[in-house]
Order: structure tokens, then C-alpha cells, then sequence
């Protein structure tokens, strides 16, 4: 109930917040819905620069966050924040009776399954990559005080990338507990990123059809379960449709106003994933090639793409002073260890054909025709992408403007899409915004397709697809039980999270856990198994060497290196890494004749927990009769 | 004439509907094959019992 509370008292913090900063920067505020988006992400991306400049200087506690709000809000809600809270509220209300009934069906849907999704996550954080990196990386920061730690950065090499999401998360951690955290990156910047698909949306159709296309982007598969997690995908999502509202402004209406406004979202998009400084190159690329058609002179154009650029880089840039303070590397890691980012075998798609099947693969999760495959990622699903070929049909037949917004979307999605397609990791959820762009051009399709065959068939037939793609592959059966009687109290958290993650083979048992909470406190485990070390008391990390190394002497040279005094593995999931990793070649400290190296601590079921035995420098020879 | 005209925009637009109606049935039998196919195997489990 505290991290509800808190999250609402977030989001009215964020709103008043980034409506003051917008007002204090020249925002003429638009729509409801634009206003209300504008406001919170701005506010959101203002509280992750605050945060930055804790961590930056050490103040990384509760006290600074605590006061953050008390003082902020009491204030922003006596310099007009009543009046502005009241007009929100009545305008909300007011725009329901601006609904036509035959969406009621499809809005019903999307409500249902968006109080769902913040049910989930009102519970702890399963997520695998979430307890990895985007809270365990928090944590670390928080025991620090400092996000300046040497340790952290060379433990996490991910801990220098982009900080402006991991800064939310700590916002979340230090306010209450990893739930808020949840709370904020997944389901608040979802539903923002959803409010940003609908506000672009309506630069092409009525507010009704603008909804359906806002829900079939909130409720593909991709989404569903980065809103129950604490990833960074949702929030750079949400920050960059920011950036795309005030964009698509600026090109239909050419306020310079807008385009500078435009790039202070961008920052935040930048400060948040290095993906955003593909979006500010394309951005500059469309303002020259926009302007110079508006036959504006060319010094002009490039003073112009000089100043967006500017205003861009210095809000992303507290994260690149990190990176540059921390690694000597602004951009980390490929200015100075670019060979490092290797993936993990996914990266499949090479020559140009391979994009269409990439593409084919996203949206359907399968390869032609019906072939099952495996990404670590879910499908697009066929919504986003179902009224694009109607789109095509009526393409001549609309304004001039909107046909300019189109062409700029379909660039925008091909580039992007390219990028991530021949990168390591080529999932949908690197190239959100892009599919959130075409999500919203869609709108067009629809609307053509409303007129032609009437609603009375469209919606019924997008309601069944959004209410199938939600109850088969979004929705997870197993652990509705357990949630509610943890959210009801009939269980405790750590009984739910012994049901749901600790005893389900990829995490530490219960056994496991009890034993190393009450290890040496300077004990550092390296993992052969999984990484998820959020709810692991000691430093939890995962070590790429260890799979890949075969001569004993210079792993265990390695492990002393990093100061690693234990190894834990797990029968079940050893293999599967080695395998992955190592083309399925014995992890050589798991070799029999290097057991006396690492004598086994404890053992809970099928884990482990090995000891490193750095004295014992002589390998036994195996024996000879 | 008139009569003519209206019945053959009637039928188009009923082609419309139905052409309509099919692609968004392709497209979700490309998508959840998979579950499909499941059921139809449970299906045919619990007639085979």
C-alpha cells in the first residue's frame, strides 16, 4: 500500500514539477493529454538529474530523497498546484463523455488488464535482467552512498552505461523498497509511453482511434513484460516519444520553440540509453533537410541543428561525465574496449535478407511460416503493424503534412530497426520508439478502415485480437494466486518470494541464501550460474571468463584479481551456461582434478557453494593406475 | 440503375468486411499457432480418452 501512496505522490510531484519546468521554458500548454505527458516525463526526467547530482557528490541517501518531496511538493502544490490538480482531474472526467460507446468494449479491455499489470507489480521484482543489473546496480550505489565507486564500475560493466534509468531506480529504492522502483520504470513509464503513442497518434486521427492504436501498443507482447520489471527499456521509450511530440510540432508548425523544448526530452532520452544518440542524428538530419526546403539560409540551419544538439547533449550528458570520470570513456564501452560487447549468440541476422525474416520474426515470434524460434525478448505482435498496409492504400488521399510525418516514421523505423538488427541483441524492445512511431501511423489505416467497412467490424475484430493477445501471451497464470494472497498479507514477502522465485531453480534456494547472509561480509561469490543478484545479501556477479578460460592457473590468477573468494553453481543451469557460452565444454573450476582448489562449502539441493582455495597453487595429477 | 449502384456498393463493401475479417484471422493463426495447436492436441488427448 506505501509503494501506492508513493507512487501517486510521484506522479503528482512529476506533473507539477515538469508543468512549472515547461512553463518556466515557453511551453504553450496543448492538449489534456499532451500537457499531462509532457509534464510527468519532464518531471521524471528532472528527478533522474537531481538523483544524478546525489550520486555524483555523494549524498546518494534517504534523507536527500525525503526531502526532495516534502519540500518540493507542499511547495509546487501552494504556487498554483491545487488549482492545476482540480483542472486535471475535472478534465479527466470530463472526457469520458467524449467516448463513443462502441470503444467502450476495447477501453474496458485495456482497463482490466492495465489494473492487472499494476497488481503485478505491486509485488517484488522477478524479473531476471531486473535483479541482475537494474536494481543490483542501485544497490550498490545506495551502499556507496556515491554512484563514483570503482568497484561497482568494474564489478558491472553495465553500471557505465547511461544512468538516467538506474537513477529512478534508486529513487524508488531509497523512497521505499524495489517495488517502487517496479512501480516507476514499468508501469508508470508504460502507461506514459502508451499517452505518447495516443498524443502522436492524434496528429492523424479522432481521439477514439487514437485509443485503440495507444492500446494495441500498451498491450503487445513486448510491453507486457517490460511494465512488470524494473528495465530501462519503458522509461527511454517514454522520454524519446517525449522528444517525438514536440518533433512532429516542430515540423508541421516550424516554432523553433518546440524543436529546442523537443531536445531537452532528448536529453533525457540520452541520458538513459545510447539508442537516443541515433535519434538525435536523425533528428538533425530531418531539421536540415526540412529547413532547407522552408528555404531558410544554411548558416541559419546550422546554427539551428547546432543548439538542438547542444541543448541535447548537456541534459544526457551527467551520465558521459560518470563514464568519463569512472572508465576514462565518455561513451563506454566503445571508445575504449568496443570488442566487449559480444551478446550472447543471438546476433543471427547478417546480410540484407536477413531483415525481412528479423522483421518477420519481431512481429509474429515465428520464422516463416509458422516455425517456432527463441529471442530473449516477446513479439511485437501483428496489431501495431495490422493497418499499415491499409496506411499504403490512402496514402495519396491524405494531407500533404501527415504523408511528411510518415515518410519521416518509415525512415526513422528502418534505420533503427537495421541498427538493431545486425547489432548483438536484435529484440523489439531496443527499437520501441520507432514501433511506437509506426503504432501511431497506423491510426490512419484504421480510420480508412472504419469509413470503408464501418466500425461495427473493426472493433469487435481489433477488441477480440488486443483480448487474445492479452489472456494467451501476456497474461501469466501461475503466480496470480500467490499475488493476491501476498497483497492481501496472508503471506509474507519473503514466503512469496521463496514460492515464486527462490525455489524455482534459477536463483539461490532458501538454504543457499540463509548460508551466505551469514558469510564474512567481505566475501565477494562469483556465479557460473545466473546473475540475479538483487535478494543475494553478499557481491553476486557474473564473470564471462570463467566459461571461457581452460588453463586453472590463469583463472584463479583472474578470480584472485577481482577478489572473488567464493564460486557458487547450480547442477541444473551450469550446463546450460557452458553450453551456451563454451560450446558446452567443462567450466575448468568444475574439473575433478581441480576440486582441492575449491573444497565445497555448502551444498542446498542441486547448489553450490565452492570455497577458493587460493594457497593450493599446484594442480593434482590425476591418478595413474 | 440507382438500385444497381447501391446493391453493388453493398456487396463491395460486404467483400470488404469479409476480406477484412479473414486477414486479421491469418495474421492470428500465424501468431498463436502455437497455442492453437496445443489446444488441438489436448483436443484430441481428451477424445482419444
Amino acid at each position: 500500500m506505501h509503494n501506492l501512496i508513493y507512487l501517486l505522490l510521484i506522479s503528482i510531484l512529476c506533473y507539477l514539477l515538469g508543468r512549472r519546468m515547461l512553463s518556466a521554458l515557453g511551453y504553450v500548454h496543448g492538449s489534456m493529454a499532451e500537457s499531462v505527458l509532457l509534464s510527468v516525463t519532464g518531471g521524471l526526467g528532472i528527478t533522474a538529474l537531481y538523483m544524478l547530482l546525489l550520486g555524483l557528490t555523494g549524498m546518494l541517501y534517504r534523507l536527500p530523497v525525503i526531502l526532495y518531496i516534502s519540500v518540493i511538493l507542499p511547495l509546487s502544490l501552494y504556487f498554483g498546484g491545487w488549482r492545476q490538480l482540480r483542472a486535471l482531474l475535472s478534465g479527466v472526467w470530463g472526457a469520458r463523455k467524449r467516448i463513443l460507446p462502441a470503444y467502450w468494449a476495447v477501453l474496458a479491455v485495456f482497463i482490466l488488464y492495465a489494473l492487472f499489470r499494476l497488481m503485478n507489480c505491486l509485488t517484488p521484482v522477478l524479473d531476471g535482467d531486473s535483479t541482475s543489473w537494474y536494481l543490483g546496480i542501485p544497490k550498490l550505489y545506495i551502499e556507496n552512498g556515491s554512484i563514483l565507486n570503482r568497484q561497482v564500475s568494474v564489478d558491472y560493466l553495465s553500471s557505465n552505461l547511461p544512468q538516467n534509468m538506474y537513477m529512478l531506480s534508486v529513487f524508488g529504492l531509497l523512497l521505499e523498497s524495489e517495488i517502487l522502483s517496479q512501480l516507476i520504470l514499468g508501469w508508470l513509464c508504460g502507461m506514459l509511453s502508451m499517452l505518447a503513442v495516443y498524443v502522436i497518434s492524434r496528429n492523424f486521427a479522432s481521439r477514439q482511434v487514437s485509443l485503440v492504436m495507444a492500446i494495441i501498443f500498451y498491450t503487445m507482447p513486448t510491453l507486457s513484460w517490460l511494465i512488470y520489471s524494473a528495465k530501462l527499456d519503458l522509461g527511454f521509450t517514454m522520454f524519446e516519444l517525449s522528444f517525438w511530440v514536440l518533433f512532429i510540432k516542430y515540423i508541421r508548425g516550424a516554432v523553433r520553440k518546440d524543436l529546442y523544448l523537443s531536445a531537452v526530452f532528448l536529453g533525457f532520452a540520452v541520458g538513459s540509453k545510447y539508442h537516443g544518440l541515433i535519434a538525435l542524428t536523425f533528428a538533425a538530419v530531418v531539421i536540415f533537410i526540412i529547413d532547407l526546403v522552408r528555404k531558410r539560409k544554411f548558416w541559419k540551419v546550422i546554427g539551428t541543428i547546432f543548439v538542438f544538439s547542444v541543448i541535447t547533449l548537456a541534459v544526457g550528458s551527467p551520465s558521459y561525465i560518470k563514464s568519463l570520470l569512472m572508465v576514462r570513456d565518455p561513451f563506454f564501452p566503445f571508445l575504449s574496449n568496443p570488442g566487449i560487447v559480444e551478446g550472447e549468440g543471438f546476433n543471427i541476422y547478417k546480410t540484407g535478407w536477413d531483415y525481412f525474416r528479423f522483421i518477420y520474426n519481431m512481429v509474429f515470434y515465428r520464422d516463416f511460416l509458422i516455425r517456432p524460434i527463441s529471442y530473449a525478448d516477446r513479439a511485437i505482435g501483428f496489431l501495431p503493424v495490422m493497418f499499415l498496409p491499409f496506411l499504403l492504400y490512402c496514402f495519396r488521399r491524405i494531407s500533404q503534412l501527415k504523408r511528411q510525418l510518415i515518410v519521416v516514421f518509415v525512415v526513422y523505423f528502418v534505420l533503427l530497426s537495421m541498427a538493431i538488427c545486425w547489432s548483438v541483441w536484435p529484440f523489439p524492445r531496443h527499437f520501441l520508439p520507432a514501433i511506437g512511431l509506426m503504432t501511431a501511423a497506423g491510426a490512419i489505416g484504421l480510420a480508412h478502415m472504419n469509413r470503408i467497412i464501418g466500425r461495427r467490424i473493426t472493433l469487435p475484430v481489433v477488441t477480440a485480437c488486443i483480448l487474445a493477445m492479452v489472456l494467451t501471451m501476456n497474461v501469466s497464470y501461475s503466480k496470480i494466486d500467490r499475488q493476491i494472497k501476498y497483497l492481501s498479507g496472508s503471506i509474507s514477502k519473503q514466503q512469496y518470494l521463496e514460492q515464486v522465485l527462490f525455489n524455482n531453480g534459477t536463483h539461490m534456494n532458501p538454504g543457499m541464501l540463509a548460508h551466505v547472509s551469514d558469510m564474512d561480509p567481505a566475501a565477494r561469490i562469483v556465479t557460473l550460474d545466473y546473475g540475479n543478484g538483487f535478494y543475494v545479501p553478499r557481491p553476486f556477479l557474473k564473470k564471462k571468463y570463467v566459461y571461457l578460460i581452460s588453463d586453472v592457473e590463469e583463472l584463479m590468477a583472474s578470480l584472485k584479481a577481482d577478489g572473488f573468494s567464493h564460486v557458487y553453481y547450480s547442477g541444473t543451469n551450469t550446463a546450460m551456461f557452458a553450453e551456451k557460452f563454451n560450446s558446452g565444454r567443462q567450466v575448468a573450476l568444475l574439473e575433478p582434478q581441480n576440486s582441492h582448489r575449491l573444497p565445497v562449502q555448502y551444498q542446498s539441493g542441486d547448489q553450490y557453494l565452492l570455497r577458493i582455495d587460493y594457497d593450493q597453487n599446484k594442480t593434482e595429477l590425476p591418478n595413474q593406475d | 440503375m440507382r438500385m444497381l449502384v447501391k446493391k453493388a456498393s453493398r456487396l463491395t463493401t460486404l467483400i470488404y468486411r469479409v476480406l477484412f475479417v479473414a486477414y486479421a484471422f491469418v495474421l492470428g493463426m500465424i501468431m498463436f499457432s502455437d497455442k492453437i495447436t496445443s489446444y488441438v492436441q489436448s483436443l484430441m488427448r481428451l477424445a482419444g480418452s
